[in-house]
């Protein structure tokens, strides 16, 4: 069950209409390593784990990373609903516009449409918490790439706030992860699925 | 048009509720830490108040905190990412 919220974790205002930028940024709603994908894969994982408390922080960066999903489709929004049709073909927006109109939807920053694939529910809490902490630190590089390639002040803000975001949820997954390994069966000397049996039958 | 009270208000809604999150996915891992678990008590209450303080002058920001006394606000107030507010 979710409730919603009727406010942005960390306030979004873009004064200046750039479909460069937004074309940019809307890599991190349905691109590989974008919030979308975040959301889904940290949800999905929850009913696989042997431990509530990983449940927890499953739950919890899952519900956070909708919220960041929001700021990044604010962020696309405000960068493109006030742009002339002779802005969309100048800024190179004429390709997504043609299909979507200023609508907001997810693709990858080349155009490639959100895909099932750029996440994994594997079933195994060792593999699936090593995936998150992966999936935490592309996120931060695709975070800094973007903070490589625009210069507006307005969007630099918010993006900087979802960067940290990224260290931080890092840093709780990584507990997570110690925490799952020192509750491994003694005789599982190879970290073996402890969800599915305690040792892998040895 | 942007209200610098309203601002101020959601400001203050927002920090609380970051202070909150913060607890909530340390304690997610940290469950016995005493000293969170009070820092979450005071964080709580701050976020509450603030949450109260926004919505009594500035409308809903959850669907139970509506005034129903003659239109449906949740649908009336800005939603946020309309820079409107």
């Amino acid at each position: 069950m979710w409730s919603y919220e009727k406010r942005l974790q960390y306030p979004v205002r873009i004064k200046n209409p750039d479909a460069r930028a937004a074309k940019i940024i809307i890599t991190q709603f349905g691109g590989p390593d974008g919030e979308l994908a975040a959301s889904m894969r940290y949800l999905s994982q929850r009913y696989a784990m042997p431990y509530r408390n990983i449940a927890g922080v499953l739950t919890d960066i899952g519900t956070e990373e909708l919220a960041h999903m929001e700021m990044v489709c604010a962020m696309v929004h405000q960068l493109t609903r006030d742009l002339t049709i002779e802005q969309i073909k100048a800024q190179g927006f004429a390709d997504y516009f043609v299909d979507h109109t200023v609508g907001v939807y997810p693709v990858a920053a080349a155009g490639t449409p959100f895909r099932a694939e750029y996440f994994q529910s594997k079933g195994d809490v060792i593999t699936d918490l090593h995936e998150n902490m992966a999936a935490e630190q592309k996120a931060r590089t695709t975070y800094d790439n973007i903070i490589r390639l625009v210069d507006d002040p307005d969007i630099l803000e918010p993006i900087r706030f979802l960067r940290e975001r990224e260290i931080v949820h890092y840093q709780r997954f990584g507990e997570a992860l110690r925490y799952a390994q020192d509750q491994l069966h003694s005789r599982n000397f190879y970290a073996c699925n402890p969800g599915f049996d305690d040792c892998c039958g040895n | 048009m942007l209200n610098n009270g309203k601002c101020e208000a959601l400001q203050a809604v927002n920090e609380a509720a970051f202070v909150l999150q913060e607890l909530v996915l340390y304690l997610d891992t940290h469950p016995r830490c005493t000293a969170g678990l009070s820092r979450y008590q005071q964080a709580k209450e701050a976020y509450h108040q603030a949450v109260e303080a926004y919505v009594m002058q500035y409308g809903p920001l959850m669907f139970d905190q509506v005034q129903a006394d003659g239109c449906w606000q949740w649908v009336e107030t800005p939603w946020p990412w309309e820079m409107e507010d």
